[in-house]
């Protein structure tokens, strides 16, 4: 057996921003789809008290063979969002997503960034009390997810969201959360203040080898055997 | 008491000692020698 999360407990308070950090295989993603109900503890509970919307893998989150539109509808007839909302903010999901031109086309001629826009623009037009966001703006450009982050910002303040987010880039967990949880080998190694956890990873991210990472060691190997000495 | 501190009272998530495991399938090959050589494990996603 192999154990993605070992005895992992926290809470998250309204308005807080909270990101997970940690190195590849650390059990950021799973914790990700424990806490949405994608897959299910194999011990442990969660409690979520309010609406969510997840942002995970794009392919996931959009029918390639739909048109852009259609995609709009199917993912908020999947959310509950009646028909007559959904008709209220589609303008303002095209308009976010600047794909005006191409939202009448199937999703599969989308390039990534595209698929990014479109995925983003309709998570976050329902404003669900808490998003969940797993790497998916990756693909996008520099205005694009600066566009991205200033909408996630006035959810924050404005309509006090709460927000999770799984990010590698330091520079946008600085600027969007209040809080880090940081991951490693399924276990909670830190739990803070932003500065103060980014601080200490970016520390043991310099100094430890790859291997020393995300890697077990095997027995036998060199590092085992230098220890033992 | 100030809005933030009002909001922040009641935790709008609760992790409570999560343990995910996740079974490992391995994959054997046969050598001409007719042993069973592991050639890697992997995780099983989905039961």
């Amino acid at each position: 057996m192999f154990k993605a999360l070992d005895n992992v407990s926290f809470e998250v308070f309204r308005s807080e921003a909270v990101g997970i950090i940690g190195s590849n295989g650390a059990g950021k993603s799973t914790l990700l789809r424990v806490l949405t109900g994608i897959t299910q503890p194999t011990s442990g509970t969660v409690i979520i008290d309010g609406s969510h919307g997840e942002l995970f893998s794009l392919n996931a989150t959009l029918n390639k063979d739909l048109t852009g539109r259609r995609n709009i509808y199917l993912y908020a007839a999947f959310k509950g969002i009646p028909k007559d909302v959904i008709e209220e903010k589609i303008d303002d999901i095209i308009k976010f997503s600047e794909l005006k031109r191409f939202i009448d086309e199937p999703v599969k001629t989308y390039s990534s960034g595209m698929r990014g826009r479109l995925g983003f623009s309709m998570v976050t037009a329902g404003l669900p009390e808490i998003m969940f966001i797993d790497e998916a703006l990756g693909a996008g450009d520099a205005r694009f997810k600066n566009k991205c982050n200033i909408r996630l910002k006035e959810m924050l303040s404005t309509d006090n969201r709460t927000i999770v987010i799984v990010n590698h880039s330091m520079g946008a967990i600085r600027r969007l959360c209040s809080r880090l949880i940081w991951l490693e080998k399924g276990v909670i190694r830190m739990d803070g203040q932003v500065e103060e956890v980014a601080k200490a990873y970016e520390e043991y991210m310099a100094e430890k080898p790859e291997t020393e990472r995300s890697k077990k060691p095997r027995a036998g190997s060199k590092r085992v055997k230098e220890k033992l000495d | 008491m100030n809005l933030e501190a009002k909001l922040k009272q009641e935790p709008i998530i609760i992790a409570k000692n999560i343990t995910k495991l996740f079974p490992l399938r391995e994959k054997r090959k046969k050598t001409p020698q007719g042993v069973n050589a592991l050639l890697y494990t992997e995780r099983v996603e989905f039961q």
